[in-house]
């Protein structure tokens, strides 16, 4: 029998091995304690890989902030050639010419490495370089760009009086912890988007204030639909609606979601969720039909396994 | 001497064989500093940045969001320097369990050095296991997390690639750019401390003594 007992470890999670490998695999993992824990390791990594609602919208908002002007630039090779060879320069000017010119060299250098630098900062550290700082709005990594653009885009800020602007920071600062993932424009801006919706109907929900997140994702359904937050919030009311009984407003939410984004992130959740609310409306036959379907389509995901085990079993 | 002025060709075994990689293309356009090509790939990777860091940090972790965007800037970094070994995919997923490992690092170094400020003998009295933690210790995540804190930097990372995402040898030693025995090798050292390491764990161990 070919492949180490690594591979073939690695393989079986994958779905990949025959009977004659699984065989093989489980007489090598009772000969070695060590590569039975790791194998028995990797499986439970392997259920609990979770796919979340808000991921996709969690995915949209990193994506977000890297193609919005936060993308790296490429360094110059030559940059760095550049500062030793102007740094010899001066020195060699400074020993020319004095001292009254070199300091003038010298404003002018720091002067043009200033201007320069902020391209060349990228928007987090690297994560070997140094060590982390205290996280930043989600908006941070653009600072400097963003400065430069804000007096075109947003009124001025200087004409707020200073005790309205000390209150609104006061104010800010006491908000609560899951509105502060959003950036700050969007926190602070008076109209809503989709995202800030979002936001609101997710905080609402970790407190406990089911019917006032449910409000507010159905209006983000109603107001921004379409958005990758907007499917997100019609699996969000699935799962709310199930909770509450409602397995008929659930099913509504769980089809939307699939007719929608039917290859999306979440497709198999909302696959599930169907099932479920299926199930709850007595639709026995659906149901299983959903799970066969969710089992062929998504065979590795953590859900197949739960459905292999319903099909198992009578509704 | 002569051997470092010659250009030796490199050895068969370490050349990784070519496989069609669908997302190479995006890869290579997405270096050269397209934006279409970039916005794909992102697309493509993110939610899969996401898992992994999600898989090496815990699902409970307050900065997933965060520690994903720091990969996924790692990653398009990192594009331009890519050459083509392994799949982008598996590069990419390389890239977030060494930021995310990076990140348990830090905070667990951070937490020591607190410790060391502020020592409290109620503190250590606290970190006997409870029950609590016996009846958590059937289940091996935790100490493959810990491990990944503590091994020394290249055994942790074969082991993360192994067994949180179930790489082969061969993959891991691709991505890595190692020789395939190193990995093996590494893998072999890392399984050692995770068995040293479970051991302590009396569930774990009734179970370890009961497959035996």
């Amino acid at each position: 029998m070919k492949g180490d007992l690594d591979d073939l470890s690695a393989r079986a999670r994958r779905g990949l091995l025959d009977d004659a490998e699984h065989r093989e695999l489980e007489r090598r993992l009772e000969a070695s304690q060590e590569a039975a824990l790791a194998h028995r390791a990797g499986l439970e990594f392997d259920a609990e890989d979770l796919v979340l609602t808000g991921d996709e919208a969690l995915v949209a908002r990193i994506n977000q902030r890297l193609l919005s002007g936060s993308r790296p630039q490429r360094r110059s090779r030559f940059r760095a050639l550049g500062l030793v060879v102007g740094g010899l320069c001066t020195t060699v000017a400074a020993a020319a010419a004095g001292p009254a010119l070199v300091e003038g060299i010298e404003a002018l250098w720091q002067q043009d490495v200033a201007i320069q630098m902020p391209l060349f900062t990228p928007a987090p550290t690297r994560p070997s370089v140094a060590p982390r700082a205290p996280r930043q709005p989600a908006s941070s990594p653009q600072k400097p760009d963003a400065a430069r653009e804000e007096p075109a885009l947003a009124p001025p800020e200087p004409s707020l009086p200073a005790p309205v602007e000390s209150a609104k920071r006061a104010q800010r600062a006491a908000r609560p912890l899951g509105t502060r993932a959003l950036p700050e424009r969007d926190r602070d801006s008076v109209v809503d988007t989709s995202a800030t919706l979002f936001a609101q109907a997710s905080l609402a929900r970790r407190r406990g204030d089911l019917s006032r997140a449910m409000q507010s994702y159905t209006e983000l359904t109603r107001r921004f639909p379409g958005t990758a937050e907007a499917d997100s919030a019609e699996m969000a009311l699935g799962t709310l609606s199930l909770q509450s009984g409602a397995a008929a407003q659930a099913l509504g939410h769980f089809e939307r979601y699939l007719a929608a984004r039917p290859g999306g992130q979440l497709a198999v959740e909302a696959l599930w969720g169907k099932t479920r609310a299926l199930e709850a409306l007595g639709r026995g036959d659906e149901a299983r039909r959903e799970l066969q379907l969710l089992v062929d389509r998504y065979p590795r995901s953590t859900y197949a396994t739960a459905a292999r085990a319903k099909l198992g079993q009578a509704f | 001497m002569p051997r470092l002025l010659i250009k030796l060709p490199t050895k068969p075994a370490l050349r990784p064989k070519r496989c069609h990689d669908e997302l190479a293309r995006l890869a290579e356009d997405a270096g050269r500093g397209s934006e279409p090509a970039l916005r794909t790939l992102l697309t493509t990777l993110t939610p899969q940045l996401l898992r992994v860091v999600r898989r090496v940090l815990g699902a409970a972790h307050p900065d997933l969001e965060d520690v994903t965007y720091e990969a996924a800037y790692a990653v398009v970094d990192a594009l331009p320097r890519f050459r083509g070994e392994g799949s982008v995919r598996h590069f990419a997923c390389r890239v977030a369990v060494l930021t995310a490992m990076n990140v348990q690092r830090r905070e667990l170094a951070s937490k020591r050095a607190r410790k060391r400020e502020h020592a409290d003998p109620e503190e250590f009295a606290s970190q006997v296991p409870g029950p609590d933690d016996h009846a958590e210790a059937n289940s091996l995540l935790p100490i493959v997390r810990e491990l990944m804190c503590t091994l020394p930097a290249p055994l942790a990372e074969a082991l993360s690639l192994h067994v949180v995402l179930g790489y082969t040898v061969a993959e891991i030693a691709e991505s890595s750019g190692v020789p395939l025995e190193t990995v093996r090798s590494r893998l072999r050292l890392a399984k050692q401390s995770l068995r040293k390491r479970a051991l302590g764990y009396p569930a774990l161990r009734e179970v370890m003594e009961g497959e035996s």
